[in-house]
């Protein structure tokens, strides 16, 4: 497939600063918030789990919906970065940013 | 003379978007927090002054006499919650308070008429995030909030986004409360003013009157 066609993605950091974040209570606040079809159309996947972080891969122009259903968590979280590269997360994560 | 050679732009950092220039002004707990941590500058403290950038005053009443007697003497930021209709035009009207909050609550809340008062006084709409996300019929509120920001968007009346948090839970990241005033129909420069503009207003205008 030309690149042009393929699905432009955006990767997102979640930190969280108490306690640690699980993917299924993001994955349920993100269905609440948008739908089954949000979720969808989201397509949300965990490409990296640590240690009280996640780095979740979603379409590019569904990063404010994903960000915006995390008001449904009950957890002190912190969004820093969004990146369209890994490799930049990983790099934010390594400085200790 | 020498213009900007390659490497000037080569070594071009784009500058970091600064989230230390916002504030939360609903914060309704009785809890201990750096909010610095989150990213925030600051933010009121309903519960206790002393961690307050300024001191917040949340104002429940019925009639217009005790919102009188209630706003008597008080500096800082002034928050009005519930109350009628014809209490709140009052409110606004009179200059009484700095803004309202927990109208998506209610069924009249805010109309054109009182959007176009609120912006021309400078009183902001007050949007809880907690009104949200603890409501029981939560697309009722999404609806009334989302109506209420175009209104406001409409007669350019402040927008402030705050959190409403009465647990250190519910205290959210300053990119999560920009994504969801964007879910309300903000761009992204209105709703990063939403969390700044208003709020360096009263600081300033709070300091002015420790001055003076």
């Amino acid at each position: 497939m030309r690149p042009t066609l393929k699905e432009k993605k955006r990767y997102i950091l979640i930190r969280s600063i108490e306690g640690d974040v699980k993917w299924e209570d993001i994955k349920k606040a993100i269905r609440e918030f948008l739908g089954d079809v949000g979720l969808a159309e989201a397509n949300p996947k965990v490409m990296e789990k640590g240690k009280g972080y996640i780095i979740l891969r979603v379409r590019h122009d569904m990063v404010d919906e994903v960000r915006a259903s995390l008001v449904l968590l009950d957890a002190l979280l912190s969004v820093p970065r969004v990146s369209g590269t890994i490799k930049k997360i990983r790099d934010f994560i390594k400085e200790g940013r | 003379m020498r213009g900007p050679g390659i490497s000037s732009w080569i070594n071009l950092k784009w500058a970091p978007f600064k989230t230390s220039t916002m504030y939360d002004f609903g914060i309704f707990g009785d809890f201990d927090f750096d909010l610095t941590k989150l990213g925030f500058k600051g933010g009121v403290f309903f519960k206790d002054e002393r961690k307050s950038i300024v001191p917040g005053h949340l104002i429940k009443v019925r009639d217009k006499f005790e919102l009188k007697k209630s706003v008597k003497g008080k500096k800082g930021f002034i928050l009005l919650e519930g109350g009628d209709y014809d209490l709140r035009r009052y409110a606004v009207e009179k200059c009484l308070v700095d803004g309202i909050i927990g109208m998506e609550k209610l069924k009249e809340g805010m109309d054109d008429v009182l959007a176009k008062r609120m912006a021309e006084r400078k009183v902001s709409l007050v949007i809880n995030l907690r009104d949200y996300t603890k409501a029981r019929r939560r697309e009722v509120i999404l609806g009334r909030m989302m109506r209420h920001v175009f209104l406001a968007k409409k007669f350019k009346t402040p927008i402030m986004l705050v959190s409403g948090a009465r647990r250190k839970g519910e205290l959210k990241h300053p990119y999560v409360m920009i994504s969801f005033g964007v879910m309300l129909g903000l761009n992204v420069k209105e709703a990063r003013e939403a969390l700044r503009m208003a709020q360096e207003g009263i600081i300033k205008r709070f300091k002015n009157e420790a001055n003076a």
